[in-house]
């Protein structure tokens, strides 16, 4: 094995994908560490992934069903938010940690090497873990409220695998960028979070007016909010137009991710 | 023998930081730079410093090589290239093997998990496969000694234990190319003894180790050559291991003043600082480098802090000019030291030199500065802060003073004559 270290290398999409792909095992273990600190950490452990929907359901629903009088298709509010809910959480913890993935693990990543994409990779790995969890209570909650989901819930593993790597992309984008300037991970929680009202998360697209219902094609998360409705309520599957939208975009991310995340590592390293 | 490690010409350069909380810097200074016209993200000359200048060298398999050097010399940035946490600025490095590094035993440690989550944690941290931590997992444990433990979390280990648990991971590991930074300096002295006997196992395997360290003894018990850097360059590069060790105690020892100061505002990162160390005359001017043995001279130690320290391990060593030790003196000697009028921020403290007691000569006196149990600022291993003094002649000492025997102690006694 021969290994050059040099002030630049070329920059290979390959060989990028192929040292992440030989860090798998780390990856995972990582991943299976976030998740056990997590729950040891939770008094109450495992039980807080079945009680953290429920919860938000029940306050969604007074909030947003009962005093503000939204709309939701049809559906029951409960069903209906939470179907849209869920993935956003997933999302917005993936994106929120993985942009602080880089500056918590600081003191790993100036003492020893690994290829640091894996630290935003593993974060939405060990967060599907929770959407699942949560995904299975929405299944049951459905039943209990006469909604039973059609054989395209199947589909929920994979529109997660979606949401996982957008998250993953702009995870790659936001962690160097964070740890060079620190008041980016100040920002960002704020951000996502005024981005959950620009989704349509809590309200279904339809309470939207009419002529500005389009602005949700672009937005990558309202077609992956919108692919979850489908799966679990059996609502209408997003246009054509937003499905390559949400493509097009996905890979843009993506592969602009690793580029920054590759050009932004070695100062991040020396900064951080 | 092949040659497994290759560096050319390589230099490290890193941004200069002013101030302790500068380390990173917020996007509005980028911004109100941009708007201000003002780059603070512009490469200056000045603001560049090189940490690595020009080094080069090639390392054969089964050398054991330690890295020696003092503080800010280029030591870590070395190892830090070498295993690929950072790139060089210039130059370039071929290794023909695995590079496994140790810069800190404990990488990716978690209070919460258990002993044995942490092992696989940190065993593929540093590079090893799932299947190979399970096949070592037993030694691992037993060479800690932690067998009971091993599903507590991490938390609720004594700091030993962890210690040690940490460093039995490291110890399996079985790259061709070993890396380690200065990990033996903690944990209890029959723990170190059994890292080392591990570590000269592993290199008589054959493995390559690069081994740095501001212990001498262990350096000199270990590596069979030594790179010697200094100020960002090579200074010695030898097999002789042993001249190649006073090469570099003779750059420590070489000060010819009464008088230190912390320049370069180095340990800027450590809870207690030191600022300047000097001997000082009755009046508290700094004493001139030749003195006669009756007069009175302090040594004074000024350093910073923080908060309020109820313990602090400050002092001096003397030594004659050959290396011998003949004392030292700390201010947690007496028991009368008076720790609640210790100042937050600054503090000069100072105690009398037992001149009289010494023999015409030269002496260095070096500075240590330590919170124990804390941080270790200067050792004795590593302290730079040294000043030298020379003794000529005693007023007190009648005209057969045996001056030829050159005694280590050489009190001035008053005889009485019994009744």
């Amino acid at each position: 094995m021969k290994t050059i270290i040099k002030p630049q290398i070329k920059y290979s999409l390959a060989d990028n994908l192929a040292e992440i792909w030989k860090y798998k095992e780390l990856t995972y273990t990582w991943a299976v560490r976030e998740v056990s600190i997590r729950y040891k950490q939770a008094v109450i452990g495992t039980l807080w992934v079945i009680l953290q929907p429920l919860i938000a359901a029940g306050i969604y629903t007074f909030i947003f069903s009962y005093l503000a009088k939204i709309p939701s298709d049809g559906a029951p509010y409960p069903i209906f938010v939470l179907s849209g809910l869920i993935l956003w959480q997933f999302f917005s913890r993936s994106v929120i940690d993985g942009a602080n993935s880089m500056v918590n693990n600081a003191e790993v990543i100036t003492k020893v090497y690994f290829p640091r994409q894996i630290l935003p990779l593993s974060v939405p790995l060990a967060a599907s873990i929770d959407a699942m969890v949560a995904y299975t209570v929405l299944f049951f909650l459905s039943l209990f409220f006469g909604v039973i989901p059609g054989i395209t819930i199947l589909f929920i593993p994979v529109i997660i695998l979606a949401a996982a790597l957008l998250a993953f992309g702009i995870g790659l984008w936001m962690a160097p960028i964070n740890g060079i300037y620190r008041d980016v991970g100040i920002a960002l929680p704020f951000l996502v979070h005024i981005m959950m009202f620009l989704t349509p998360v809590i309200y279904p697209v339809s309470f939207a007016p009419e002529n500005l219902q389009w602005l949700f094609y672009l937005n990558p998360v309202a077609t992956l909010i919108e692919l979850s409705r489908w799966a679990v309520l059996g609502t209408d599957f997003p246009s054509l137009q937003a499905i390559g939208i949400f493509i097009v975009v996905l890979t843009l991310i993506l592969l602009g991710g690793l580029r920054v995340f590759q050009k932004l590592e070695t100062t991040l390293i020396d900064r951080i | 023998m092949s040659v497994i490690i290759e560096a050319k010409n390589i230099g490290k350069d890193y941004f200069k930081r002013s101030g302790l909380s500068a380390n990173y810097m917020t996007l509005r200074d980028t911004l109100g730079g941009l708007v201000t016209g003002k780059k603070l993200n512009a490469p200056q000359q000045n603001n560049l410093f090189s940490a690595l200048k020009d080094v080069s060298f090639t390392i054969e398999k089964g050398e054991v090589v330690g890295v020696i050097g003092r503080n800010g010399a280029g030591k870590s940035t070395l190892l830090k290239i070498l295993s690929q946490i950072t790139k060089p600025t210039r130059g370039e490095v071929i290794l023909h093997g695995r590079v496994g590094s140790l810069l800190e035993v404990g990488t990716g440690f978690h209070p919460e998990l258990s002993g044995r989550e942490n092992i696989f944690m940190n065993g593929s941290i540093l590079g090893m496969t799932q299947e190979e931590i399970r096949s070592k997992f037993d030694e691992i444990v037993d060479f800690a000694g932690v067998e009971e433990f091993i599903d507590m979390p991490v938390k609720r280990y004594s700091s030993g234990m962890r210690m040690r648990l940490a460093f039995s991971v490291a110890a399996f590991l079985e790259p061709e190319i070993m890396v380690i930074d200065e990990v033996l300096s903690v944990g209890d002295s029959f723990f170190r003894k059994k890292c080392l006997g591990k570590m000269h196992e592993v290199s008589q395997q054959g493995r390559t180790i690069l081994f740095v360290s501001h212990n001498l003894d262990a350096v000199r018990a270990m590596c069979n050559r030594i790179i010697f850097l200094e100020d960002g360059l090579i200074h010695t590069d030898s097999k002789n291991v042993p001249e190649a060790l006073n090469a570099y105690m003779s750059v420590l020892f070489d000060t010819n003043s009464t008088h230190w100061e912390n320049k370069e505002s180095e340990y800027s990162n450590f809870p207690v600082r030191p600022v300047s160390f000097f001997i000082s005359d009755e009046d508290g001017k700094v004493a001139p480098p030749v003195v006669s043995g009756d007069v009175n001279l302090d040594i004074n130690i000024i350093y910073e802090t923080d908060r309020k320290l109820g313990d602090l391990q400050t002092g001096y060593a003397l030594y004659k000019d050959d290396g011998t030790l003949i004392m030292f003196s700390s201010v947690r000697d007496h028991k009368d030291f008076q720790w609640d009028s210790l100042k937050s921020n600054q503090n000069q403290i100072k105690t009398r030199l037992p001149l009289d007691q010494l023999e015409d000569g030269h002496y260095k006196i070096q500075l240590f500065l330590a919170i124990p149990g804390e941080a270790s600022v200067l050792t004795l291993q590593n302290s730079p802060a040294m000043l030298s003094l020379s003794v000529e002649g005693n007023e007190l000492r009648g005209p057969t003073w045996a001056n030829k025997m050159r005694p280590a102690w050489a009190p001035v006694q008053k005889w009485e004559i019994c009744e």
